[in-house]
């Protein structure tokens, strides 16, 4: 348990570490402006209701009413965003590990990267839905004259959100995701429990077995190394965004 | 012929009905001032006129322009074209905040210039090229325009280091860019204060000179007997007077165009 051997451990579980971060990140960003963009939708599948002659009849009925402005996806978006917020990330990565397997006799995570691969999806899925909640409240900021500007200056919808709305957006939100991405950098520890080699697991064996203690201080160092540089970079970001206010 | 055309414009929001048929016609190069007290349907007015506003009912017609009428469903990009027709400042000016005041006039131009170009030219380095030089007129053009607003040396300016009277004038130079057959303006100094309003009032009465067709909507009593050849006054979603400044500021007709005025101080 020299020095050099811990180190040499902590680096390689490190490695696991930051790879289940960087591509968690690379996977949910974009995946959680789908889920934002589908709670805002705005598609009523019912809403032929109201072109019934019988509707005004109809329209008594309180639950007719509501059937007929009835956002099925946006509803749908936030029911499962709701559940997945609600429930533990542990338990998420018990789920996507082991249910498959247990209840449908599918193997879906097999071979050397199964577990990683597992670990990999629920930390997409989850991060997805914290995502997509801070681009809502960063696109549902933007002020209405903004869009009224563009429409009257004759751009099409997708010419707004890329030229005008996007980049305030980013603006608006690069806070709340800084802290969101700090959070995963720690959280990837979670991956242990289904038995992903990251920077916990590869030294277990000295805490647990021989009552060593030093190994898990210099997991800190790791971590705190980390996040600082992480908060560089975003302080960076900030100072690069700060030649505009919105 | 008028060059603006409006025929029974109705407007209502669920169970309110804001304008209740306007009847509204404009020559062109001529300046009309919109007055009336809140919620009297100017606003509503001009932003159906910008299809900000879908109206219920009525006709929209520009000389050379188009011809909307309520009773046609239109597709958006039927729309989009109606609107570049007309052109609107606001009142919270609306600057794009992440781009310059250069950037701000000349990006909705730089837009429309590349899907032209790319409907037009295959892909390649011929059409790469044909977009660059057109939009180093979109540029020129921009900056001739701010240069007319009294903004030459704040082309490289974000909004945030513009004050309120700045800002309006990139609005304003913004809109011009499009090349509107009306400019419209709503409320253009309501969210300045009096030293700043002087000098968008200033470059509007420039833009007179120069033969716009304009429709404004202002508070700005004296500006509007100064500027405007017509002066209509909107009352409870009907245009419930109209004339030259002189004839109605000096002797209105209807009660409720001369109570309005009184309490404008008149």
């Amino acid at each position: 348990m020299s020095f050099l051997a811990v180190t040499e451990a902590l680096f390689e579980g490190f490695g696991v570490t930051c790879l289940l971060f960087a591509l968690t990140l690379v996977f949910s960003l974009p995946l959680g402006l789908v889920i934002a963009f589908g709670s805002m939708s705005k598609f009523r599948p019912f809403v032929w209701l109201q072109s019934l002659k019988s509707y005004e009849r109809l329209s008594k009925f309180k639950p007719v009413v509501w059937l007929s402005n009835f956002k099925l996806i946006s509803w749908l978006c936030r029911v499962f965003v709701w559940i997945i917020r609600g429930t533990p990330l542990m338990l998420q990565l018990f789920v996507v590990f082991y249910v498959p397997g247990l209840l449908f006799k599918v193997q879906l995570f097999t071979g050397d990267n199964g577990r990683f691969t597992a670990a990999l999806v629920a930390f997409v899925i989850n991060y997805a839905c914290y995502f997509s909640e801070i681009y809502r409240g960063g696109i549902q900021g933007i002020p209405k004259g903004q869009y009224e500007a563009a429409q009257v200056l004759g751009m099409t919808p997708g010419e707004t959100f890329f030229s005008v709305i996007l980049m305030q957006v980013v603006k608006r939100i690069l806070a709340p995701i800084s802290n969101e991405v700090i959070t995963l950098v720690k959280d990837t520890s979670l991956a242990r429990v289904i038995a992903v080699a990251e920077i916990f697991f590869v030294n277990e064996m000295d805490y647990l077995a021989y009552g060593v203690v030093w190994p898990l201080f210099y997991i800190a160092v790791f971590f705190l190394i980390f996040v600082g540089v992480l908060t560089l970079f975003f302080g960076w970001c900030e100072k690069k965004l700060d030649y505009y206010k919105v | 012929m008028a060059y603006l055309e409006v025929k029974n414009l109705k407007k209502s929001f669920g169970n309110t009905t804001v304008l209740h048929g306007i009847d509204f016609t404009m020559e062109k190069g001529e300046v009309v001032a919109v007055i009336g007290s809140s919620g009297g349907g100017k606003t509503t007015f001009l932003r159906c006129l910008n299809f900000l506003e879908m109206a219920n009912e009525g006709r929209i017609k520009i000389e050379g322009g188009f011809t909307f009428d309520a009773d046609t469903t239109y597709t958006s990009a039927e729309i989009r074209e109606m609107r570049l027709k007309m052109g609107l400042v606001f009142q919270s000016f609306n600057l794009f905040p992440q781009y310059s005041a250069l950037e701000n006039v000349c990006m909705p131009l730089k837009l429309r210039t590349k899907a032209k170009i790319r409907s037009e030219l295959p892909f390649g380095r011929a059409r790469r090229a044909a977009i660059t030089e057109a939009i180093e007129k979109d540029k020129e053009r921009a900056k001739k325009l701010l240069a007319e607003v009294g903004l030459a040396d704040k082309m490289a300016n974000y909004p945030c280091q513009l004050s309120g009277g700045q800002q309006q004038r990139v609005a304003i130079a913004r809109a011009l860019a499009q090349e509107p057959a009306i400019l419209c303006f709503d409320e253009p100094t309501s969210a300045l204060d009096p030293e700043l309003t002087g000098e968008v009032l200033r470059v509007i009465k420039e833009l007179r000179e120069r033969g716009r067709t304009m429709l404004i909507v202002t508070h700005e009593m004296e500006f509007a007997r100064s500027v405007a050849d017509r002066v209509v006054f909107f009352a409870d979603g009907v245009i419930e007077e109209e004339g030259t400044p002189a004839e109605l500021f000096t002797n209105p007709k209807s009660p409720k165009t001369a109570a309005f005025l009184q309490h404008s101080g008149v």
